[in-house]
């Protein structure tokens, strides 16, 4: 995959931009390169993990020192994540998390199946808010609102983004 | 050493020192003898050293020090790679092995009286060799905690101490625990973190 940036990655960064967003906890996920790269392109701290519940829990920890970080990942990730996830929200540390795939439309390859599960499953099982996003044109105002709610809710916020909108058609 | 000469070893040098505490009894003894506003007790099971990563990096300024007993710390040791690939200078990690499960009745050996080596599996990690500390009692676990949180870090503290002598081990009974909600641990740390602003 190119690492160009394309329309949908910049305007996520841009929204996470907005929300004053200076750190990015990562592991790589092909839907989300760009976006990533892109991160990296503007400055903004980014910190690479070994497992995502390490992320998650390292960007809980960036909460508490007063930055304000997201997390990138494939969506299988949040299923290591339960745990820390539950942390997050009893001690009110957000943790927002920008993670591909979803149950919505546009996956195309069966291997993503128990990703596509247990995302949601997660979110919805913690009663952690999420939202789906949708394309290009309004993911800068989506991921603007998710950080704004997840800063000033003190709550942690999914957003899950289906491979077609960051590779700009299905 | 046992561990309430270690962890008294710890309450002597923390002074302002962020601290991030896996959970069990060594919270409650350093809630006894150094609770400060800055101190997450109880940490969930493998997840401590990593938040206590994020707060080192977002605060570069504050000593932080994790506390991990080693079934803890072994159950999210990938956070050892990712230490090392950042390289916060003001990290410090103590990891307090008694070889031991510290829950049910104390005698349930962890991976470390198997066979495991926390040292080696630092370096493993590609961890230097002056940044990994193994104290043989509660003046070197002084000692190296001084250094540690002195800055020059990360630095990676393993110490033994002996279950034999641990009173804690085999009753619930009697048992210190902090009398700090979690939630309130994370709002007067994060409150006593901006002081560095």
């Amino acid at each position: 995959m190119s690492s160009a940036v394309d329309p949908a990655s910049a305007a996520l960064v841009r929204g996470a931009a907005r929300a004053k967003v200076d750190a990015c906890v990562y592991l790589p996920d092909s839907s989300l390169t760009r976006v990533l790269r892109e991160f990296q392109r503007t400055g903004v701290r980014c910190i690479p993990c070994a497992r995502e519940d390490e992320g998650v829990a390292i960007a809980a920890g960036l909460h508490l020192g007063g930055s304000v970080p997201v997390c990138l990942m494939e969506a299988s990730g949040l299923g290591y994540s339960g745990l820390i996830l539950a942390r997050a929200q009893v001690q009110r540390t957000p943790v927002v998390i920008v993670a591909s795939h979803s149950r919505g439309g546009g996956e195309a390859h069966d291997y993503h199946g128990a990703t596509i599960l247990v995302s949601e499953g997660i979110f919805s099982g913690l009663n952690i808010p999420y939202e789906i996003a949708r394309d290009a044109d309004t993911i800068e105002a989506q991921v603007y609102r998710v950080i704004q709610t997840a800063q000033s809710q003190l709550t942690s916020f999914g957003l899950l983004v289906p491979p077609y909108v960051m590779e700009g058609g299905a | 050493m046992n561990r309430e000469e270690a962890i008294t070893a710890v309450a002597a040098v923390r002074g302002d020192a962020a601290v991030l505490m896996g959970p069990g009894v060594n919270c409650g003894l350093l809630y006894e003898r150094a609770d400060t506003p800055a101190t997450i007790y109880n940490m969930d099971m493998g997840y401590a050293t990593a938040m206590a990563l994020g707060v080192a990096l977002a605060r570069p300024r504050r000593r932080v020090l994790s506390i991990e007993g080693e079934g803890s710390f072994y159950a999210g040791s990938t956070v050892l790679s990712t230490i090392w690939r950042m390289k916060p200078a003001n990290l410090a990690v103590l990891v307090l092995d008694n070889g031991v499960w510290g829950t049910a009745d104390g005698a349930e050996p962890t991976a470390t009286a198997c066979g495991v080596d926390l040292e080696q599996l630092a370096l493993a990690a590609g961890w230097s060799r002056a940044q990994v500390h193994a104290p043989a009692g509660p003046n070197e676990l002084g000692s190296a905690l001084g250094l540690a949180l002195a800055g020059n870090g990360p630095h990676f503290i393993v110490a033994k101490t002996d279950p034999a002598t641990d009173r804690h081990l085999r009753s619930t009974v009697g048992r210190p625990r902090p009398k700090r909600h979690i939630l309130d641990c994370a709002v007067l740390m994060r409150a006593d973190l901006k002081r560095d602003v």
